[in-house]
């Protein structure tokens, strides 16, 4: 399988620097994950704040396929289980639907 | 001068001739580009040292903030969201620096945005090393301690950890030459995922109850 860009859909709200976010979203099993990643990967409608979490699109590269799973490799580690995880196919868009219309 | 032939094929640290080359081949992006390339008759400071590129500080540093909480790094959650709500972020100016106290731990980053592109035919693929700088050393600060290396298809600042471990503080401003970047050329073309498995839990990373390969 070649390595495919994709965009994984997650809640995202400031991060530490100004140019990064605090991503949080689910593997395939449900479990959270979390990462700061730079804001260049994130597509979203609405800047990040402070007071509840955005719906963003984060850039991901999709390394393999398995039915409804797909491993995906993030833009930078997550804070617990490293770079790469595996989520369902449902929670990945092929692109952002706001640049589609 | 003997640079073609089998010894050009030599994976190794790039000599800061090799790095102008990388850059100027976009194999090494760093953004802003560091300049000037060599030492001009006026001196001043050129930021590529014989195998090495220096790098600046960006703007902002992170201030960890004390509580009573402790970080759990299996837990489930979003930790990254508890990180950031105890963390206080500086914005340094030249007349507003910030002074580094001893046994203060703070995180920077670099000024500069450092892309290793792996390319379609994988040719001479590169990896880096960010390291610390020697003057810093000597005052006993640590610039980078964790993790220096940066991977093939990296994108993105460097993130740095400093503590200053010295017995007088260090003054941190804006733009100030922190670390140093030492790029090598990696052997042979890397598999996009694997080694980012080790280390983590069973539910992560794993397709079918086994490890999922890139093909």
């Amino acid at each position: 399988m070649t390595a495919k860009l994709s965009y994984l859909r997650c809640e995202a709200t400031p991060g530490q620097f100004a140019d990064e976010v605090v991503i949080a979203g689910k593997d395939h099993s449900g479990e959270e994950f979390s990462l700061f990643a730079n804001r260049q990967f994130v597509e979203t409608e609405q800047a990040p704040h402070e007071e509840s979490s955005v719906p963003v699109l984060l850039r991901v590269t999709e390394l393999a396929k398995d039915g409804e799973l797909v491993l995906i490799r993030l833009p930078s580690q997550t804070l617990a289980n490293g770079q790469t995880i595996t989520v369902r196919s449902e929670e990945l868009e092929d692109a952002p639907a706001w640049q589609e219309a | 001068m003997l640079r073609l032939g089998k010894k050009r094929k030599q994976k190794m640290i790039l000599s800061n001739v090799e790095i102008h080359d990388a850059i100027d081949k976009k194999r090494l992006i760093i953004k802003p580009e560091p300049s000037p390339r060599t030492m001009g008759v006026a001196g001043g400071h050129c930021p590529y040292n014989t195998h090495s590129v220096d790098l600046r500080l960006s703007p902002e540093i992170v201030i960890p903030t004390t509580g009573k909480f402790s970080y759990d790094m299996v837990q489930a959650g979003n930790l990254a969201q508890l990180i950031k709500a105890h963390s206080q972020t500086l914005k340094l100016t030249a007349d507003q620096p910030f002074i580094l106290e001893p046994g203060r731990f703070v995180l920077g980053k670099t000024l500069e945005w450092i892309e290793l592109p792996i390319t379609a035919n994988c040719e001479a693929c590169l990896a880096a090393r960010i390291e610390g700088k020697s003057s810093f050393a000597r005052l006993g600060m640590l610039v980078h301690f964790t993790a220096p290396t940066v991977h093939p298809d990296f994108e993105g600042t460097l993130t740095l950890e400093m503590i200053n471990l010295g017995p007088a503080s260090i003054i941190l401003r804006p733009d100030m030459y922190i670390a140093q970047l030492i790029v090598e050329e990696v052997k042979g073309c890397p598999n996009r995922n694997p080694s980012q498995f080790q280390g983590q839990r069973d539910a992560v990373g794993v397709i079918g109850g086994e490890v999922a390969r890139a093909s």
